[in-house]
């Protein structure tokens, strides 16, 4: 196993399909964080109603 | 036992090591699958769109039936728990049906030329999509009026008996219309080297849906619990500390 | 099989169908306007008109059907008379069959039967029209049944209308791929034996499912 690209702007460029493939990593990966980040805010916002209730 | 309350305390020590687990296999998979894997030889690097294409279309099927399955629990043995499983499994599964259908788009612009085609793989996704838009749809209109999920848990259950006649159906047309132009060359074995990083890849899509599934589960559990003795209590607990 | 409850229900809604009988031309007027909308927006051109003649016919009368589900029990729903159903010493499996074939009986049977005269104005050959009227036949039963199902789910909601649509159209598409097939191969001479096989093997399977799962959802948008 070694690496595919001679150097960095090759593995950026990708012979032409790096906008695509970079394109379609990046997006996912975002959406994935947003799915992951998204209840962490929800709770902690649901808990800190609570809080403001209970004083 | 099954209780939001037990699953919220046990969920809460597993899911550190979860989320690192489901950040390393995740990472691990895509540094390999964009420097190290070689590269096909048709398709050359738009080739490396696979990795997440392949794992994001297979758990979006897979979660179609743990909602409906959860849902069918939640219905028939009325356990909480299950309900909650439902609620949270929707909007993820909606979101990696997305993915696959964008990455796949992406990645027909190199291989076919095109962003879109009516192919019967990316039909079939685009009807599982809307599927998982009707779920969150009813689920969202219930739950506005403070109704139960219990119809969205149903609908979810029909579409099960649907996806497979929905597939086999698509199939028929495509293969009565299908464009001479285009031919799927589809590998019959893929090479080690370019299945090894696509395994780590499908396991650290399933961590990540476990674990996402998990930590939307305790938001929709403090949320439904918020009333409870138990809620206020860790609420309180929590408020010099950094609530996580 | 003690079947009072569905002659009963049977014999009522049509009886309520025919009193309020402005109401069933309501799919058909859409279905004609609809259709005479095609040539408009694409082209008058017959030649152009009669390729795609099969799919837009079918596309409507699915549209049609898919309108006129949203009264399937609403009115019943609204005053009391779903509930009093419910609890009544007869299977619910029955007497929502009875109500989704006046559904069909008052939408889909018109539909089929007018489908051929706006064959004729978007220029199907003629080898196409009693295909499409069988096809329909049976297709509008089986859009019928799913859409009961989606129907009885969004009762409780007070906005169904496009929710409704939402939630049905996706279940709707093995049923317009299966129906518009058949057209299509009849108008082009060949066998329509198994389109013709898997709409009643749909059919079939819709009629075992439906009301049961139709039944169960009514109950939930009762009792919660």
């Amino acid at each position: 196993m070694m690496f595919q690209f001679e150097n960095f702007s090759d593995f950026i460029y990708m012979a032409g399909h790096g906008q695509y493939v970079w394109t379609a990593y990046s997006v996912s990966l975002i959406i994935m964080a947003f799915i992951f980040v998204m209840p962490l805010f929800r709770k902690k916002n649901i808990i800190q109603k609570i809080i403001k209730k209970n004083h | 036992m099954a209780s939001p309350r037990w699953f919220y305390q046990i969920s809460g020590r597993w899911l550190p090591w979860l989320s690192l687990l489901t950040f390393v296999s995740i990472i691990i998979g895509v540094i390999w699958g964009l420097g190290f894997a070689p590269q096909d030889a048709k398709q050359g690097n738009s080739f490396r769109i696979i990795y997440i294409h392949v794992p994001a279309s297979f758990l979006a099927l897979v979660g179609y039936y743990i909602m409906a399955i959860s849902g069918a629990i939640a219905i028939i043995w009325k356990i909480k728990l299950a309900d909650v499983v439902m609620k949270s499994a929707a909007p993820i599964g909606a979101s990696l049906t997305f993915i696959a259908l964008l990455t796949g788009a992406v990645w027909g612009k190199p291989t076919w030329g095109t962003y879109w085609i009516w192919d019967a793989r990316i039909t079939s996704m685009l009807i599982l999509f809307f599927l998982y838009l009707g779920v969150i749809v009813l689920q969202k209109a219930y739950s506005a009026q403070g109704l139960s999920n219990k119809a969205a848990a149903l609908l979810a259950l029909v579409g099960t008996i649907n996806i497979p006649i929905i597939y086999k159906s698509v199939d028929w047309w495509y293969t009565l219309h299908q464009p001479a132009t285009i031919k799927f060359t589809e590998a019959p074995s893929m090479h080690p080297d370019m299945f090894q990083p696509l395994l780590i890849m499908i396991i650290g899509f399933y961590l990540f849906y476990v674990t996402a599934l998990i930590v939307s589960m305790r938001a929709e559990i403090i949320f439904r619990e918020r009333n409870t003795s138990w809620v206020k209590e860790l609420a309180l607990n929590l408020k010099d500390k950094r609530p996580i | 099989m003690n079947n009072i409850g569905f002659l009963a229900i049977l014999r009522r809604d049509l009886l309520l169908a025919v009193r309020y009988r402005g109401d069933l031309a309501n799919p058909l007027i859409f279905f004609f306007i609809v259709i005479a909308l095609i040539p408009l927006g694409l082209t008058p051109d017959s030649k152009e008109l009669s390729e795609i003649a099969p799919g837009m016919l079918w596309i409507t009368a699915l549209l049609a059907s898919l309108l006129s589900l949203d009264g399937l029990f609403k009115d019943d729903f609204a005053d009391g008379t779903l509930e009093q159903i419910i609890i009544l010493p007869q299977p619910l499996y029955f007497m929502v069959l009875a109500k989704t074939i006046v559904h069909w009986v008052v939408t889909g049977l018109p539909l089929s039967l007018l489908a051929p005269v706006l064959g004729l104005m978007l220029s199907l050959p003629e080898t196409g029209y009693l295909p499409l009227m069988l096809s329909l036949l049976i297709g509008t039963a089986i859009l019928s049944l799913i859409g009961s199902v989606g129907a009885a789910l969004t009762l409780p909601l007070n906005k169904e209308g496009i929710l409704l649509s939402l939630i049905v159209i996706p279940f709707y598409m093995p049923v317009l791929i299966f129906g518009s097939n058949m057209v299509v191969l009849a108008v082009d001479g060949l066998s329509i034996a198994s389109p013709l096989a898997i709409m009643g093997a749909l059919l079939a399977l819709s009629l075992l499912i439906s009301p049961y799962v139709t039944s169960c959802a009514l109950r939930l948008s009762i009792y919660g």
